[in-house]
């Protein structure tokens, strides 16, 4: 029998046990002196890795930071993806599980994981712009090390460590996938984010196989595009039989993210608990002049629901909830680096949010709905509702109750306009 | 000159140009007009505020208006803001681009045959070209020079084979640069005041150019950054049928240019503009896709609109005031600082209601809060 296998916390707790490998003196036997010791000096260690397991991040920093990024030299190609065989096509068994696998789904995708997602196409409005999502990418690409060129249509600031590929000017599409190349043969691994993709296709005539390929294939990159879906697409004659541009986005993505305000979902959510419509926002409300919704662009995160199409051909969609990267969820930077490394995963279940779980915002919403929407106030005020407690009314006379026989008796005062009946059984 | 007495409290916050360089976007629609709104960010960066400590003092500005001309803007910034837009003009704090007069009023009989005499020596340039771009240029600037344009907007993309790409146009008419010098020396005559004769983008982006060094050349020691307001631009695409995108180019090389460090759009949001009939009109894209496209490149958007519930007395309609902090420069990390700000205004846009009284002064008050008082 091996010592070192029995589970001794449980075991020693038994006292029969104790009885048993105690003597009456009291004196332990050398042999658990000893183990105890062992077990002792050990202890402070085991503790913190297993707690370490549960969450989802690499343990070692030598892994996670691609540590010779820039120097080039050898093959770029992708590592053969280390993969647990499995039988079948296992189903997680329980809720634990599931949340488990799914963070990790989106967690691979977030930090530029070689293999997770060649292709991913970023859905987003005006409602909730994808900034906050294409911020968390590229903070945890510079954290990795891995060389990110922007393909800018929209902006023109950029933090300094990012690469930015200016398309918006005079350049042709051949001249933009030329410098593309150029920013990735510095490194071996890139992340290239196209700020949109409409107009990467539309107006500048860039075929999207060829991008994919040049950054997907040759480069063994990462490929980012935000489509804005308040784009109308633009209707040419010479364009009638290609298909629609986001058709084809969809189409090529290994991945499709939506993104959508908090407040707009828990708007929804409420409107769903009362079988009401779904609330618009924005331009699609049809009021005049409103652009841009008040609540749009949440601070406290931005919702996400996301579609992995995995290598098999299944898919797999959940809704994520990406709250604002705060300074302390990253280590310290190293030298020479923009961003430290991520502490811990902070991407949570959109379920597992409290403020959308729980019933008491959509409460809180569902009450606002509640109100009649009318020009009259039907409030009372505080001055009108003591007035109305004062009131007597008539049958509390009735019940002040000269006992039960009285029962029945009805009062009636007689007004100026009545008129005496005669007829009328007495009252 | 004090500002913060012209500038209602409750704006001001937003009045005041972001700290970091980005765009903003201002829409209005027809039964409420932005000019306040416009007025009152010229006050505040023309403004010194030299009680900052001294670092901030201040923008210099390029003012360009399709729809206005520059009497309304000197007679509304005097009204509402008290400023004197001729002596800014002197002091080069101040520059005015006309983009009404000479293009669609009447002394720009003149500018039009300039405008012609000047794109004469243009064909034999482009004839360099082989003909089938020589086709594609002429589309966009002959309705910029029969004014009014009257043809349907489609023409200007004719159905032809797949390879006519949209943003081919814009290349060629670069070369315009060279020849449209006529008009460009007559339009910087006076200083700070420029005339548009030409629909076309380049041109555009030439006087802006010299707009802008014209003024920050002025300042030495400190340089005083540009603000640059397109008032209405939507006005000069509709006339010449310029693809929206074409347009945002424009707006992104201006603010490139090191010393343009905001860029403040003023574009109509009104419903017939922004919801496309069932077959959807190239007007209505354009435009739709015009804003939507501002609005997602600005850090900041401003919407002017007339009361939900209809006409009132006491109120001149809604301004409405919605942020993206989230940009490139910062990434979005928050600072532990920044954290304690955003507990506090939530990050939710905000909804005021104002009244712009006869004498150009504006009130701004919260919904509920009365006009009066």
């Amino acid at each position: 029998m091996n010592l070192t296998d029995v589970d001794w916390d449980t075991a020693l707790k038994a006292p029969d046990l104790l009885h048993h490998l105690i003597p009456a003196d009291g004196t332990l036997p050398n042999w658990l002196l000893q183990l105890r010791k062992e077990r002792l000096s050990e202890a402070s260690e085991p503790l913190n890795t297993s707690k370490k397991r549960n969450s989802v991040r690499a343990v070692d920093c030598s892994r996670w930071i691609k540590k010779d990024n820039y120097h080039i030299s050898g093959i770029r190609k992708r590592k053969p993806e280390a993969r647990p065989p499995k039988a079948g096509m296992a189903r997680p068994t329980n809720v634990a599980q599931y949340q488990r696998h799914s963070l990790q789904l989106i967690s691979r995708v977030l930090n530029i994981r070689t293999n997770a997602s060649p292709f991913t196409l970023i859905l987003d409005d005006l409602n909730q712009r994808a900034m906050p999502l294409i911020g968390e990418l590229v903070r945890r690409g510079l954290s990795r090390n891995v060389n990110v060129v922007v393909v800018s249509f929209e902006a023109t600031r950029f933090h300094p460590a990012v690469r930015s590929v200016p398309a918006y000017g005079d350049e042709t599409g051949e001249q933009i996938l030329q410098h593309i190349r150029k920013a990735l043969s510095e490194a071996k691994e890139s992340l290239v984010v196209i700020d949109s993709l409409y107009e990467l296709l539309s107006v500048k005539n860039v075929d999207m196989g060829a991008l994919f390929n040049l950054v997907a294939g040759e480069f063994a990159s990462t490929l980012v595009g935000v489509y804005h879906q308040d784009t109308i697409p633009d209707q040419d004659a010479h364009k009638a039989y290609a298909p629609q541009p986001l058709d084809l986005f969809k189409y090529m993505a290994t991945t499709v993210i939506t993104c959508k305000s908090f407040a707009h979902v828990l708007a929804a959510k409420a409107a769903r608990e009362r079988s009401l419509p779904e609330p618009t926002h924005g331009l699609l409300q049809g009021a005049e002049g409103i652009v841009q919704c008040l609540d749009a662009n949440d601070h406290r995160g931005i919702v996400i629901e996301a579609e992995f199409r995995r290598k098999s051909g299944r898919p797999e969609s959940e809704t994520y909830f990406l709250r604002a990267a705060r300074r302390s969820d990253y280590n310290a930077s190293l030298a020479g680096m923009a961003f430290g490394t991520l502490r811990q995963e902070f991407i949570t279940l959109l379920d597992q949010v409290p403020a959308y779980s729980s019933n008491e915002v959509t409460g809180l919403v569902n009450a606002a709905a509640n109100e009649i929407e009318s020009t009259f106030n039907l409030g009372l005020t505080d001055k009108q509702k003591q007035a109305r407690e004062g009131v007597v009314l008539p049958y509390f006379d009735a019940q002040k109750g000269e006992g039960a026989g009285e029962g029945g008796r009805i009062l009636y005062d007689m007004g100026e306009e009545d008129d005496f009946d005669e007829e009328e059984d007495e009252i | 000159m004090n500002s913060s007495s012209r500038i209602p409290p409750l704006v001001q916050p937003y009045v005041k140009l972001p700290r970091d360089d980005s765009l903003l976007l201002l829409t209005s629609t027809l039964g409420a007009s932005a000019n306040w709104l416009l007025t009152r960010f010229l006050c505040d960066a023309l403004s010194n505020h030299t009680q900052d400590g001294g670092a901030d003092e201040g923008h210099n500005v390029v003012l360009v208006s399709w729809m206005r001309d520059y009497d309304f803007w000197k007679q509304e910034a005097r009204k509402g803001a008290g400023l004197d837009l001729e002596r800014l003009k002197r002091e080069k704090r101040l520059a005015f681009v006309d983009g009404l007069s000479g293009l669609v009023m009447g002394d720009g009989t003149g500018a039009q045959t300039q405008q012609s005499q000047a794109q004469r020596p243009q064909q034999p340039q482009t004839g360099l070209h082989p003909a089938r771009l020589t086709k594609e240029i002429d589309p966009p600037q002959r309705p910029g020079q029969i004014l009014p344009a009257r043809g349907p907007p489609g023409r200007t993309l004719p159905a032809r084979g797949p390879s006519a790409p949209t943003a081919q146009p814009a290349r060629p008419t670069s070369n315009t640069i060279a020849s449209s010098t006529t008009p460009q020396t007559r339009a910087s005559q006076s200083t700070g005041h420029y005339t548009l004769t030409s629909l076309d983008l380049a041109h555009l982006r030439t006087t802006l150019t010299s707009a802008i060094s014209a003024l920050t050349s002025t300042t030495t020691s400190a340089p005083r950054k540009t603000l640059v307001i397109l008032d209405t631009p939507d006005v000069l695409l509709t006339l010449s049928s310029t693809p929206s995108a074409a347009f945002t180019s424009l707006l992104l090389q201006l603010h490139n240019t090191p010393t343009v460090s905001h860029v403040l759009t003023h574009l109509h949001a009104d419903t017939p503009l922004l919801s496309p009939s069932s077959p959807a009109q190239p007007l209505e894209i354009s435009q739709f896709n015009l804003v939507t496209k501002v609005a997602h490149m600005s850090r900041r958007v401003m919407e002017v609109r007339v009361l939900d519930t209809g006409v009132a007395r006491d109120v001149s309609g809604v301004v409405r005031v919605t942020e993206q902090s989230v940009g490139w420069e910062g990434l979005g990390l928050e600072e532990e600082d920044g954290r304690q700000r955003d507990a506090n205004d939530s990050g939710k846009g905000k909804e005021f209601l104002y009244r712009v009284k006869g004498d150009g002064s504006v009130k701004v008050f919260e919904r509920g809060a009365g006009g009066e008082g």
